[in-house]
């Protein structure tokens, strides 16, 4: 088993940092060691391949659950182990429901560690991948015109064509071809498939040409 | 006299001009009388007894009333002519002459009856003031004797040698013995030497020391001798107040008592503080350890199995456990029961000991602890754990002052010096500086400044800081933090402890 990832480990006491270096060399992981979060961050930061974090929650300068939450607010959303000394439940609760993986209480299983990690790093791989998805996403929705991403707007609402034409103030014939441009610019499959990338890519129905009523369609 | 009669009245004054006729007539009646038998004139000779007489009793008023009557009946009665007021001109120098004798003798008289009276008086004034003082002696007497029989504090008189002499009720009561056998007995006799109890102790106003009673137990006294300087009629004495503290000792006693409990609530309390810091402190190197071992199974697994590897995690596993044990060993020094006799201090010890104990808060809170120990410390006497309590007090307290974030570099410094015959402490932090009171104030119990603090800390440190005979004192730093600090008298000749080699790092 040879995962591919970086653990990131910061926690503020030398012994455990050492024997998680060794234990996580030993399953064949590239580990970074940091003392502190403001060591990470200078000496550090995310790395681009994917990782996943092993956090202490006491830790000097900032706390382990501090950082979890500075970083989400930077949308920065690494996956997170927690490892604490004395964990009380409500710390741990706040730390899942913030997200994190795990909450490990040193001392731990080698085993739960480990698992965490794994989990972790898919995670992150495929956060890792959708973001890629969704950047090559923005990437073609951002080579359509203006005009086309007008039109995109309106079809992906469930607009047939001549109504397009209407509330846009242009030709039936003109919206059509404009609707072909945004298919293939857009990679999608069909209308369904492009609803979905509009979704994806957050565009909402412009509220003020509001389409015509559903059931007058019907 | 007439100052003394004064309030009598006008009737007392009649009565006495009407004695002065009716001596003078009775006078003339009995010159006239003998006048008729003898050829010699007794009747002048008469009236001037009775100018005297008059004089004598009543005054000058009516003495010169008799002079006056007395002349008029010497003119009448024996000088020619006879039976008349006429007198002739060779008897007028005889009648001035009778006059002037009168005068006189009403003088002296007067003026005898005036010392008489006046010696009468002063006597009486002395009797009087005899009689009152003697009263007033017996009442002094009667007070002074209800006061030495009646006082709860026991009193004896005794020779300067010790004997005793006299003992009032209450030294009998307190001693158990009558005062006929205290009589028998000398001061000396009644100490309790050699008790076990310890001896004497001085304080302000006499000495501390247990007397041994009739039944053989022992009373705590505070006994304070005074010395009565021979007068005339007495030898020198010596006089034994003698006040039973048995009920003050055993309420300090108990405060002592009272104290001690406090302390060791609080170093609970404290400890209850530092139980989750220590646990942490505890389980690093445990995990470490574990980890560590979790590790090597997973090298020597390995194909091939890596020993180097293996052989690096078993050290650390080596490293941390001795290290896991250190803290234990520490916490046990700090845990551990009072001891109740003062022991040799080394206070830089003190303070070594407490690092491991604070480390782990001192990095959650990012602060450098400096310690600046003297090499030449003298030790101090006392307890080492209410000692380390102390130090850890003031320690946690300057962590606490540094909570937050703060630009200020962020070290505690613990300093200790030798000060002529003091070793002083002092901890430093950079943290928020004193509240705006008297600095006194913050080590007076319940004073807190923190929202879950129970402001007895200090109060605390206090109280430890004086039960070793220091003192302990704060002061505001600029441009920020505090100093607390406090000195403790060097053991006996300021001696060093052995120097033991610092055994962490």
């Amino acid at each position: 088993m040879t995962p591919a990832g970086t653990i990131l480990v910061v926690d503020d006491d030398e012994a455990v940092r050492e024997a998680l270096h060794s234990l996580l060399r030993s399953v064949g992981f590239a580990v970074e060691l940091y003392g502190s979060v403001p060591d990470f961050l200078t000496r550090g930061g995310m790395p681009d391949t994917p990782c996943c974090l092993v956090l202490d929650i006491r830790l000097p300068g900032m706390s382990g659950l501090d950082f979890q939450n500075e970083l989400a607010r930077q949308k920065i959303a690494p996956p997170i182990i927690f490892i604490t000394g004395h964990g009380d439940i409500p710390m741990s609760v706040r730390a899942m429901k913030a997200g994190a993986i795990e909450f490990l209480t040193k001392p731990f299983r080698d085993q739960d560690l480990l698992d965490a990690i794994h989990a972790g790093l898919e995670v992150d791989r495929r956060r890792r991948e959708e973001n890629r998805d969704l950047a090559d996403l923005e990437g073609r929705y951002a080579a359509l015109s203006g005009r086309e991403q007008e039109v995109m707007a309106q079809v992906v609402t469930g607009l047939m064509n001549k109504q397009i034409a209407v509330n846009l103030g242009i030709a039936e014939i003109t919206v059509k071809v404009h609707r072909g441009q945004v298919m293939r610019k857009m990679n999608a499959q069909s209308v369904v498939d492009l609803a979905r990338m509009a979704d994806r890519l957050g565009i909402q129905p412009d509220p003020t040409q509001h389409p015509a009523p559903r059931t007058a369609r019907v | 006299m007439t100052t003394v009669r004064q309030g009598d009245g006008i009737l007392t004054s009649l009565a006495r001009y009407a004695f002065s006729a009716l001596c003078i007539g009775v006078a003339l009646a009995f010159g006239l009388l003998l006048g008729l038998g003898f050829e010699v004139k007794l009747g002048p000779v008469l009236l001037l007894l009775g100018v005297v007489v008059v004089a004598w009793f009543s005054g000058p008023g009516p003495g010169l009333l008799a002079v006056v009557l007395s002349t008029l009946a010497v003119v009448y009665f024996w000088t020619p002519p006879i039976y008349s007021f006429a007198v002739m001109p060779e008897e007028v120098p005889v009648m001035l002459c009778f006059i002037l004798c009168g005068l006189v003798g009403m003088g002296i008289s007067l003026r005898r009856r005036q010392q008489e009276r006046a010696a009468e008086e002063s006597r009486a004034v002395l009797e009087r003031r005899v009689v009152e003082r003697t009263a007033q002696l017996r009442i002094s007497e009667e007070r002074w004797r209800n006061l030495f029989e009646t006082t709860s504090v026991g009193i004896a008189i005794s020779e300067p040698g010790g004997k005793i002499l006299r003992a009032n009720q209450a030294l009998q009561a307190m001693l158990g013995y009558d005062e006929t056998s205290l009589r028998l007995l000398s001061l000396t006799d009644l100490m309790a030497r050699g008790s076990g109890d310890g001896g004497a102790e001085g304080r302000e106003g006499g000495i501390e020391l247990p007397l041994r009673r009739a039944d053989g137990g022992l009373l705590w006294v505070s006994l304070s001798v005074s010395v009565i300087p021979p007068s005339d009629n007495s030898p020198p004495l010596a006089s034994a107040v003698i006040i039973d503290i048995s009920a003050r000792r055993r309420a300090i006693e108990e405060w002592r008592k009272g104290q001690s409990e406090v302390a060791r609530a609080t170093r609970l309390t404290t400890m209850g503080v530092l139980a989750a810091s220590i646990a942490h402190e505890v389980n690093q190197p445990l995990s470490g350890v574990v980890t560590n071992g979790q590790a090597a199974a997973r090298w020597l697994s390995a194909d091939p199995p890596d020993i180097a590897e293996t052989r690096a995690a078993l050290g650390r596993i080596v490293r941390d456990g001795n290290r896991a044990a250190e803290i234990i060993r520490s916490i046990r020094t700090v845990l551990g029961p009072a001891g109740d006799e003062p022991r040799p201090v080394s206070l830089n010890e003190v303070i070594r000991h407490l690092v491991p104990l604070v480390e782990s808060e001192l990095s959650a809170q990012s602060i450098r602890l400096h310690l600046d120990l003297a090499v030449q410390l003298p030790a101090i006497s006392g307890d080492a754990v209410q000692l380390q309590q102390l130090v850890l007090n003031l320690v946690l307290n300057g962590i606490d002052a540094m909570r937050g974030p703060s630009d200020a570099e962020r070290v505690l410094t613990v300093r200790t010096e030798a000060c002529a015959a003091e070793v002083v402490v002092s901890v430093e932090d950079r943290g928020t500086g004193l509240p705006d009171v008297v600095p006194d104030r913050l080590f007076e119990p319940f004073f807190t400044t923190k929202s879950e603090g129970m402001g007895v800390g200090l109060a605390i440190c206090r109280t430890v800081v004086e039960s070793h005979g220091g003192r302990i004192w704060a002061e505001a730093l600029h441009p920020r933090g505090a100093r607390f600090a406090f000195a403790l008298p060097a053991a006996d000749g300021g001696g060093t402890l052995p120097r033991r080699k610092d055994s962490r790092r």
